[in-house]
C-alpha cells in the first residue's frame, strides 16, 4: 500500500510514515496543499491522507480539484474540528472518510486499510454466501452456520460477524465497527463493543468455533486465520 | 475598569416636587385661615378675602393634582425597575437593561447606575462561562501533541506504562471534547443536521446496544414507545439515549426494571426513562445536568459527570425540556420533551 501523506504539522506527517513503515506500507509525505495536488496527480497512490488545514490550498480544495482532474484515489480528511456542518462539507468534496484529530494511529491505519481493500475489491463478484474454513455466512437468509450446524445470532451479533469476516485480514477498531453496524456517529460511554464481541465469541465458542475473534489490546478485533481459508 | 461619575444631587428632585407640595399647601392654608378669621367681621363685598377663598380652594385642588402626578411619576418609575430586575432574574437574560425617557430626576439615575451595574455583571458571568471553555480550548491543543507523543513513545517502547499514560491522555481529551462540544452548542455554533427519522426506532437502536448489558445484569426492560416521526439530529439524538441508558445501567441494581415510555402529549413527544433503584435526593436531581456533577457513589466509577450536561445540551438545542423526577415508589425518572 502506498499513501500520501499531507499535513503542514511535520511531527504528525514523521510520526505517521514511521508507524505505516513499521507496518510495511509505504508512505509519502508533503506540507503543502499544492505539493499534495501535484503529488498525487504525478504518480499513483493507493490512498491519501490529507490534512483540512493545509498552507496555500487546503485539504478540501485538494480533493475536489483531484476528483475534477479524475484521481480517484481514496482519501481521508484529518480534521481538528469535529464539527457537524465540517463533516458534511468534507464528505461532499469527494473525499471517502474522515477522522478527527487527535487519533490514535491504529484507528487511522485500519481506515486505510479499509479503503485500500473496498477498491481493489471492487471488482469482485458480490457473492451471496461467505465461507471462511468450515464457517458459513448466508447473506440472504442472515444464517451462520459451522460445520453445518446452524448457529442463531441476533441482528447485530450477524452484523458484527459479517463486518469482521468481509474484512478478515485487518484490524477492526471499535470506533469501525460502531459506525458499521450500528450506523451512528457517536461517542459510547463504555466498551459496550466489548461487551457484543464477548457474546458473540461465547455462541461461536459454544458451536466449536474457540478463538475464532481476537482482541488487538488497545486497537480492536481481528478474525483469526488468514485469507487464504476463505474460498 | 472604567470608572463612572454620577451626578450627585444636592436637593433631590423629589425634596423640589415636596417643596413645591408644601408651598402650595402653605399657600392654601394660609388663604383659608385668612378667610376663616376674617368671614365674620368684614363684609362679603371684601375683594380680598373673596380671592383668598378662591385661591384656597385653587390651591387645595392643585396639591391634590399635584401630587397624584407625583405618584404617578415615582410609581410608575419603580415599578418599571422593579419588573425589569424581576424579568432579568426570570428569564437569566443579562442583556435587558431599563429603559430611560428622561434624565433630570434622581430616579433615572438610579436606572442608570443599575444599568451600569448590569452591565457589569453581564460581562463578569460572561467571563465565568467563557473561562472553562477556553481553558478546554487552550489546552486540546498541547494535550492533542503530547497525545501524540505517547503514541510515539508506546510504538518504540510497548510498556504498560506507556500504555497506562496513553489512556490517560485520551481520557482527558475525551473530557475536553465533550467540554467543547457542549458549549458549541450552548453557544448554537453547532449546527444541527436534521432530518425527518423515527424516534421510536432510535431509542429502541439505543437499547439494542446496551441489550447485553441489560442481559448481563439481569435488568428487565419494558417499552412502550407510540411510533412517531421528529425532525431531529439523528446522530446527537442517539447519544443522548445513549448517555440516559449508560447512566441508568450504571445506578441499578441487578434484577432491577426500567421502564422507557413514549407518548404524545399535546404538541410534545414525551419520552419517560424510569429506573427503580436507589434514587436521588431532590437537591441533587437539580444538579444533575450540570456540569461536572457526580453524585458521591458515582465519582469512583470514574465518569467524566459530562453525559447528563450533554444531554441537556443537545435537547435545548432541539427547542426541547429535559428534566428528572422521582420515580414512584423509589427510583430516578428522566424525562425529555420534544416538540413535535
Amino acid at each position: 500500500m502506498k499513501v500520501l501523506v499531507a499535513d503542514d504539522d511535520k511531527e504528525i506527517c514523521q510520526f505517521i510514515q514511521v508507524s505505516l513503515q513499521n507496518r510495511g506500507y509505504h508512505a509519502v509525505v508533503c506540507y503543502d496543499g499544492q505539493d499534495a495536488l501535484h503529488l498525487v496527480t504525478s504518480s499513483t497512490y493507493d490512498v491519501c491522507v490529507i490534512d483540512w488545514m493545509l498552507p496555500s490550498l487546503d485539504g478540501v480544495s485538494v480533493i475536489k480539484a483531484m476528483r475534477e482532474r479524475h484521481v480517484d484515489t481514496p482519501s481521508i480528511i484529518l480534521t481538528a474540528k469535529s464539527h457537524l456542518e465540517d463533516k458534511i462539507k468534507g464528505l461532499h468534496s469527494g473525499c471517502d472518510d474522515y477522522l478527527t484529530k487527535p487519533f490514535a494511529i491504529e484507528e487511522l491505519i485500519a481506515r486505510l486499510e479499509l479503503l485500500y481493500k473496498r477498491v481493489n475489491k471492487q471488482h469482485q463478484v458480490d457473492a451471496t454466501h461467505i465461507h471462511f474454513g468450515d464457517l458459513v455466512l448466508d447473506k440472504i437468509s442472515h444464517q451462520v452456520r459451522y460445520k453445518n450446524k446452524l448457529i442463531s445470532l441476533q441482528a447485530r451479533e450477524y452484523k458484527i460477524l459479517l463486518f469482521l469476516l468481509q474484512h478478515s485480514s485487518q484490524v477492526i477498531t471499535r470506533a469501525l465497527l460502531l459506525e458499521h453496524v450500528w450506523e451512528y456517529q457517536f461517542d459510547p460511554q463504555t466498551n459496550i463493543i466489548d461487551v457484543h464481541i464477548s457474546r458473540l465469541r461465547n455462541k461461536l465458542a459454544d458451536a466449536g468455533l474457540s478463538e475464532f475473534i481476537q482482541t488487538i489490546r488497545g486497537v480492536g478485533y481481528s478474525i483469526k486465520g488468514d485469507e487464504n481459508h476463505a474460498i | 475598569m472604567k470608572i463612572m461619575q454620577y451626578r450627585r444631587y444636592i436637593i433631590s428632585s423629589s425634596f423640589k416636587m415636596a417643596a413645591l407640595f408644601a408651598c402650595l399647601l402653605g399657600i392654601g392654608v394660609s388663604s383659608f385661615l385668612y378667610f376663616y378669621l376674617h368671614v365674620r367681621e368684614v363684609i362679603r363685598h371684601d375683594v380680598i378675602a373673596t380671592w383668598a377663598a378662591i385661591i384656597a380652594v385653587i390651591s387645595v385642588l392643585l396639591v391634590i393634582c399635584i401630587s397624584f402626578f407625583i405618584s404617578i411619576f415615582v410609581v410608575k418609575r419603580i415599578n418599571h425597575i422593579a419588573s425589569t430586575a424581576v424579568s432579568i432574574m426570570n428569564t437569566g437574560d443579562l442583556t435587558q437593561r431599563i429603559q430611560m425617557k428622561t434624565g433630570w430626576d434622581d430616579l433615572s439615575n438610579l436606572a442608570l447606575v443599575l444599568n451600569n451595574l448590569f452591565q457589569t455583571v453581564e460581562a463578569l458571568m460572561r467571563d465565568v462561562k467563557s473561562v472553562s471553555d477556553n481553558i478546554a480550548h487552550d489546552l486540546r491543543t498541547p494535550l492533542t501533541r503530547l497525545y501524540n507523543h505517547l503514541q510515539i513513545l508506546h510504538q518504540e517502547y510497548q510498556r504498560n506504562e506507556t500504555k497506562a499514560a496513553l489512556t490517560e491522555s485520551e481520557h482527558l481529551l475525551k473530557i475536553f471534547h465533550a467540554l467543547l462540544r457542549i458549549t458549541h452548542l450552548e453557544h448554537g455554533k453547532q449546527q444541527l443536521f436534521r432530518r425527518h427519522t423515527a424516534i421510536d426506532q432510535l431509542i429502541q437502536d439505543a437499547c439494542a446496544l446496551y441489550e447485553p448489558i441489560f442481559e448481563k445484569k439481569k435488568i428487565e426492560f419494558f417499552f412502550d414507545m407510540q411510533v412517531m416521526d421528529l425532525f431531529i439530529d439523528r446522530d446527537m439524538m442517539f447519544q443522548v439515549f445513549v448517555n440516559i441508558l449508560d447512566n441508568a445501567i450504571n445506578h441499578a441494581q441487578n434484577n432491577q426494571r426500567i421502564d422507557i415510555i413514549g407518548k404524545i402529549f399535546a404538541n410534545n413527544y414525551v419520552v419517560e426513562f424510569r429506573d427503580y433503584g436507589m434514587g436521588v435526593t431532590a437537591s441533587a436531581r437539580d444538579k444533575l445536568f450540570d456540569r461536572f456533577y457526580q453524585a458521591e457513589e458515582s465519582r469512583s466509577r470514574g465518569g467524566s459527570g459530562l453525559g447528563l450536561a450533554l444531554v441537556k445540551a443537545i435537547i435545548l438545542r432541539h427547542e426541547g425540556e429535559v428534566f428528572s423526577e422521582a420515580t414512584i415508589p423509589q427510583g430516578l425518572t428522566i424525562k425529555i420533551k420534544l416538540p413535535i
